[in-house]
């Protein structure tokens, strides 16, 4: 399906952000996870056509992303949510999502009206349908976004951190929206949200420094943090520096934090089974340089 | 595929524009001028109490002074579309809507005629109602007028300035990615096009300035207000409108190879 080869990209010449990476993704829903800044964003342009590599070659669906035409290809079967999306603030929600339609190739007017109605219904909009952008707030812009991205039934959709700004029932409902379309096409979701990973994705990747750290099931991310995971009570004091804490919780016999690594003794520590976000941060902690 | 694009894109595109500040300013600006010089002429462009062998004379003065206000019009027009154009494609890139119109197939040379096409549509609306707006005023000050004389310098002067001129307000600042910075591009560009793009007759139907095509309605219409009646030639009219076409079409060649070089730098 999409078939990344020893994929380089530096900007300027002196900024590497991605350092050969080798891709290969299947039908479904794929995750990338990563830290700011470790390259998500860039692969997911590189992938959308926008940004060409420096060294390496992408193919999706059979297209190679690196050449004119094959780019041209590609973009007619695929759906991108970007990072930033910017919207045209004197159009309405359902004039927007006609004209991306028309841009997207549907030709077909009453099956474009259809469409744009179908989704706006899908992403909540419909009430809000024939009101101008400019009015819209933050989270109805995303949803906006994320139907924009679906128009024209595509056969690969890339969506970048798609649910900063949107409400916990929106993220869940997106959530559904992405995995229903998992079942139609090739989804790759990048974002820094574990929890978007860990209910959504078969198979995803840890991207770090522009590497790929972790290829695999969400399951065999968590197995790596297995006997790691440790829950520490104590009066009020941190527990000590080599260990990672990953959660802190007022009780009211004292403080009860999750936290990785290797406990002393006299913490009295618990093991725990390990979520996706563990197994997350024992693996970043792993590829981190070593703290002094 | 490409027709359709185009098609949604002129749609969409002017109807932004319909909405937009730019159209309101161009129309309220045309009027307001007209309205003032109405005003100012005030009755002295009546002919009602005319006599027979003074009313052709009398008609034509209004034909003059109509022709005269018109294109004195056209003139600051040429200078500021290009600068209120400006932003047009820039802001693109600016909102970060290039950041999803990117990702369409959307080839280069379907977005910038796209552009163009939606602004002139909002151009040649502005210009209609302008003209419809004015041409009341100077009915209800003149009682009568040469109508055909006022759709010409409207049609073929006023308005194919502003085409050329949308036109090349739009292409000039394409491949530019801030507002700020394409406005102050476009108006030191128009600037030194026009200081600088003379010296021939080919020169001069290049000039953003169009003089030529300022200089036939006046010998035309205006014959009196103008020191060479030979630029009344239609042959200079449409060499003038060549050279417009030409200006288009070199400065449309510029950006699609500006805005490719672009894409593949990145």
């Amino acid at each position: 399906m999409i078939e990344v080869t020893n994929l380089s990209k530096t900007y300027g010449g002196a900024v590497h952000a991605l350092r050969g990476i080798d891709l290969d993704i299947k039908n479904g829903m794929f995750g990338l996870v990563g830290p700011n800044g470790a390259g998500k964003t860039t692969l997911m342009r590189i992938l959308a056509g926008l940004i060409r590599p420096t060294t390496g070659t992408v193919r999706v669906l059979g297209h190679d992303v690196t050449t004119l035409q094959g780019k041209f290809e590609a973009k007619s079967i695929l759906g991108y949510l970007p990072q930033e999306l910017g919207l045209y603030p004197n159009l309405t929600g359902r004039e927007f999502l006609d004209y991306i339609a028309i841009l997207k190739g549907v030709t077909d007017k009453r099956a474009r009206r259809q469409q744009v109605t179908d989704l706006l219904e899908s992403v909540r909009l419909a009430d809000v349908a024939d009101r101008r952008l400019k009015t819209y707030s933050g989270g109805m812009k995303r949803r906006i976004g994320v139907a924009q991205a679906l128009l024209g039934s595509p056969k690969l959709l890339i969506v970048d951190e798609p649910t900063v700004g949107l409400d916990p029932e929106e993220r869940v409902r997106f959530r559904n929206l992405l995995s229903e379309m998992a079942s139609r096409c090739t989804v790759i979701l990048s974002t820094h949200i574990v929890e978007d990973i860990s209910h959504s994705c078969n198979d995803l990747a840890v991207i770090s420094q522009g590497q790929v750290i972790f290829r695999g099931a969400p399951g065999d991310l968590i197995t790596q943090a297995r006997g790691h995971v440790w829950s520490i009570t104590t009066q009020g004091e941190r527990p000590n520096s080599g260990l990672a804490v990953v959660s802190t919780l007022q009780m009211h016999d004292g403080v009860q934090y999750r936290v990785l690594g290797t406990p002393e003794p006299d913490y009295n520590a618990v093991s725990i089974e390990p979520s996706l976000e563990d197994g997350y941060i024992w693996l970043m902690r792993q590829h981190s340089p070593t703290p002094a | 595929m490409i027709l359709s694009q185009l098609r949604g894109m002129a749609f969409y595109e002017f109807r932004q524009h319909w909405r937009g500040r730019l159209l309101v300013a161009l129309i309220l600006g045309l009027v307001l001028t007209v309205g003032i010089n109405v005003l100012v002429a005030g009755g002295s462009v009546r002919c009602d109490t005319v006599n027979l062998p003074d009313l052709a004379v009398c008609q034509q003065g209004i034909t003059i002074t109509i022709t005269a206000v018109t294109l004195f019009l056209a003139l600051p027009l040429a200078v500021l579309l290009p600068i209120m154009v400006a932003e047009i494609i820039p802001m693109d890139s600016q909102r970060g809507v290039r950041s999803w119109l990117d990702a369409m197939p959307l080839q280069t040379g379907t977005y910038l005629l796209g552009k163009l096409l939606g602004l002139w549509l909002a151009l040649v609306m502005a210009l209609l109602i302008a003209m419809l707006i004015s041409g009341a005023l100077w009915w209800l000050a003149t009682g009568t007028f040469d109508l055909l004389a006022y759709a010409q310098v409207w049609v073929f002067g006023i308005g194919v300035v502003c085409v050329f001129n949308g036109g090349l307000g739009v292409l000039l600042s394409a491949g530019l990615t801030t507002r700020r910075r394409a406005i102050a591009w476009n108006a030191v560009l128009i600037v030194a096009l026009a200081a600088l793009v003379q010296g021939s007759d080919f020169l001069s139907y290049l000039n953003p300035l169009r003089m030529p095509i300022i200089n036939y309605h006046l010998a035309v219409y205006a014959p009196m207000l103008m020191a060479s009646p030979d630029s009344g030639e239609l042959a200079i009219l449409l060499r003038a409108f060549a050279g417009g076409i030409a200006g288009l079409i070199i400065s449309f060649c510029t950006a699609w190879v500006w805005l490719r070089w672009q894409s593949s730098r990145m």
